[in-house]
């Protein structure tokens, strides 16, 4: 990945945008999905592998409560998705973390379960974090039902109606996960297993997969109950509803410190995303196709945006800059005045900068969007083996060198301000999931987690300035062992250029929904529905192709969904 | 023994976590970290290993200066002699043979071993000597192979690693329940 990084980086067409502009937490919280987010990788694999899905098993009553499997064929192995439904009271329907029982549990089983295996799930995973799993099972999730939703659709079907279109677009899931545990978190298989397996090797692929399929089950399952309370008068959820019918998802603190924990395998996305964005800046021309296709890409987004409404104040106001912004901007997209500018990608490009950062995030994933096939090589590099390793014959101006170069930002940021150290990561003994507390009012802040990498960054720099030139990291470490941390996120910036949040993640501006929004890009979510500046709703696979769809591969809905 | 089946990604947690809770620098934790995934691979009982050497922070500290130093050439050879948790050294050094490919090689009692190779750290410990840098073999260091799960894990050396790690916790308050993701607000929409 390094080398190849290296290559692509210093060719002298691409120019890429800097992390400094593009690692910051503000632009963070405006990404939006790309073609290159992982289930668009998933979608393009099931279809390309033709894949199909059987329902093997399908044991529910007539509330729908009871078991299902699912299983798919894919790159030589079986694929089971093993579903429990229960009752839930609705006190107990909780999307926090500290909820312990949930509507509904699934595990991504490796193969075909027997039903002794269907036996050991039904044990294990209605429980979720308090069950046991092994190496079979792939993936562990949980999900509540969105339950006025999903009655309004029980309901509907069963009088021989479709759902209300406000409705659907207003929510757009019958199903919300709240949890989707991969890695062998409980037991379960470690991600080594899967990073062998062919079309699976890419980020989250099998998590992707899990939720493509508890979608199928949300579909089935809402049919069914409407079927059961009414066989006469039943009808099935027409195509284009069912299509824009996704999974929600919400999600907390515990998965903020995701990225920065993770510091190659988020390089590796955002090189991927910006490598692709720099080869479509680099076009001379766009020719009749590919102004066609921005036009109706510029158009799908707009109407995107005006089915994209929520109830966090700040959100919205920026959702209604963007529609006004976009709006403005549609003359820029005339097919005349592009064909009469040389590398027009880059001249709306520089144009955007005029505008809000939302505006030239949207804009740089539509023109991802537009180049279409081109960039999907990229997918192949956004995995990562593993972190990078400790350079220990480096010497001290070498790591000097870097850390001049690729954390002038953290050097600035005045520690002695109270602002700037406003809050702390930690562990909650509770239930072990990361958390955020103010430090003048908490406690705890002694146990807080190393996310404060900037500090240790001017740490680092204060204690190597009185150092010899000729000394080794290894004998620096010897020394300060408190430092390798930071010495081993330097030295990775050397190769991994958008490896680093170039922000201050204990300051008081740091606000973890910007974090959350850029890894949920990443997987593909849209409709971003904060609920505070700590956690989010969010849609996956709205738009997306079904199971009787999936052969003919993506939707035009895939990248920004619009119910039409 | 009671023993308990981890994921690879359960004992490299567990066993980073202990070390922070037994107060080494994070940075050093991590590697520790992934020292019992390369033991666990090899029939090892790392956590139990980890919770040994934890004994002696020093140790671990020493043992991961001169890793460094034998990989960039600042001494020939690290000794075990005088050492109380060997299999740690071998952890620290196999892991980082398997992460950079380089050819850290042990020398014990009866021959020489190259870590990428050592199916069996166990035995090797027993008889350690030393452990020395040598070239890569022409056409490259063999990829590491691991078994598909960790050994097994004590439980008594799990409950003692989950009480270092409970360390690093921070507990629950008022505060904290009332300003978590989520609090305060109904689900049932």
């Amino acid at each position: 990945m390094a080398n190849r990084a290296t290559a692509i980086a210093t060719a002298p067409q691409l120019a890429m945008r800097s992390p400094d502009v593009v690692m910051r937490l503000r632009r963070m919280g405006a990404s939006f999905p790309t073609r290159l987010s992982f289930l668009r990788t998933l979608i393009r694999r099931l279809a390309s592998s033709g894949a199909t899905v059987r329902r093997p098993v399908w044991s529910m009553d007539d509330n729908g409560f009871g078991d299902a499997v699912y299983t798919l064929r894919l790159g030589g192995h079986d694929y089971s998705l093993v579903a429990f439904s229960c009752p839930l009271p609705d006190e107990q329907r909780s999307d926090r973390v500290i909820a312990e029982a949930w509507d509904t549990s699934f595990v991504l089983y490796d193969g075909i379960p027997d039903k002794a295996e269907i036996e050991r799930l039904r044990e294990n995973a209605p429980r979720q974090e308090a069950g046991r799993f092994g190496p079979r099972d792939l993936v562990l999730s949980r999900a509540n039902k969105s339950v006025r939703f999903f009655e309004h659709v029980v309901d509907s079907l069963a009088r021989g109606r479709q759902p209300e279109r406000d409705r659907l677009g207003e929510v757009g899931y019958l199903l919300r996960t709240t949890a989707v545990y991969g890695n062998g978190k409980f037991g379960i298989a470690d991600r080594c297993v899967l990073a062998e397996r062919e079309g699976l090797t890419g980020p989250f692929q099998a998590e992707m997969l899990t939720v493509w399929l508890i979608r199928e089950f949300s579909h089935d399952l809402v049919e069914h109950v409407a079927r059961r309370r009414s066989p006469e008068t039943f009808v099935p959820l027409a195509p284009e509803l069912r299509r824009h019918i996704g999974v929600g998802n919400s999600t907390g603190l515990g998965m903020a410190p995701f990225l920065a924990n993770h510091p190659q395998l988020l390089n590796n996305w955002v090189f991927a995303r910006e490598t692709a964005l720099a080869r479509v800046r680099a076009k001379r021309y766009l020719d009749a196709a590919a102004l066609d296709r921005l036009g109706d890409l510029w158009r799908q987004a707009g109407r995107h945006l005006d089915q994209w409404s929520v109830e966090d104040d700040s959100l919205m106001a920026r959702i209604l800059g963007l529609r006004g912004e976009w709006a403005e901007a549609q003359a820029w997209i005339d097919p005349a005045r592009l064909r009469a500018v040389s590398s027009p990608v880059a001249s709306l490009l520089e144009r955007s900068q005029f505008m809000s950062v939302d505006f030239q995030e949207l804009l740089a994933a539509l023109v991802i969007e537009m180049a279409g096939a081109e960039n999907d090589d990229l997918t192949d590099g956004m995995a990562a083996v593993r972190e990078t390793t400790l350079q220990p014959g480096m010497r001290l101006p070498a790591l000097r060198r870097l850390l001049r170069d690729h954390y002038g930002w953290a050097l600035t940021i005045a520690f002695d301000r109270p602002a700037e150290t406003a809050q702390f990561w930690y562990v909650s003994e509770e239930k072990l999931e990361p958390r955020l507390g103010r430090r003048a009012a908490e406690a705890g802040a002694d146990l807080e987690l190393p996310l404060d990498i900037a500090r240790q960054v001017q740490r680092l720099a204060a204690d190597l300035e009185d150092e010899a030139e000729t000394q080794t990291v290894a004998a620096f470490l010897a020394r300060f062992p408190q430092h390798r941390h930071a010495v081993r996120r330097i030295q990775m910036a050397a190769i991994a250029p958008y490896s680093e949040i170039r922000d201050n993640l204990l300051s008081d501006r740091c606000l973890p929904i910007n974090m959350l929004r850029c890894k949920l890009a990443f997987f593909g979510a849209s409709k971003f529905d904060p609920r505070s500046d700590r956690w989010t709703r969010i849609t996956l696979f709205q738009g997306a192709p079904t199971r009787d769809e999936i052969a003919a591969g993506e939707t035009d809905d895939c990248w920004l969904p619009v119910l039409r | 023994m009671t023993t308990i089946l981890l994921s690879y990604n359960e004992v490299q947690t567990l066993a980073r976590k202990a070390a922070c809770g037994a107060g080494l620098p994070h940075g050093v934790a991590e590697d520790v970290g992934q020292a019992a995934v390369w033991l666990s691979a090899r029939g090892i009982d790392a956590v139990g290993v980890v919770i040994d050497a934890l004994g002696s922070q020093a140790e671990v500290l020493g043992d991961q200066s001169a890793i460094d130093a034998l990989c960039c050439g600042e001494t020939a050879e690290i000794a075990f002699e005088g050492r109380s948790c060997s299999l740690m050294l071998i952890g620290l050094a196999g892991a980082v043979a398997a992460n950079t490919a380089m050819n850290l090689t042990l020398r014990y009692d009866g021959g020489v071993e190259p870590l990428a190779l050592a199916a069996n750290p166990a035995e090797l410990a027993a008889s350690a000597l030393s452990l020395r840098l040598h070239s890569p073999p022409d056409g490259g260091m063999p990829m590491p192979r691991r078994s598909p799960r960790p050994a097994a894990t004590d439980a008594a050396a799990y409950a003692a690693a989950l009480g270092l790690a409970a360390r690093t916790y921070v507990p629950a308050s008022e505060l904290s329940r009332a300003q978590g993701a989520g609090a305060g607000t109904t689900d049932n929409d």
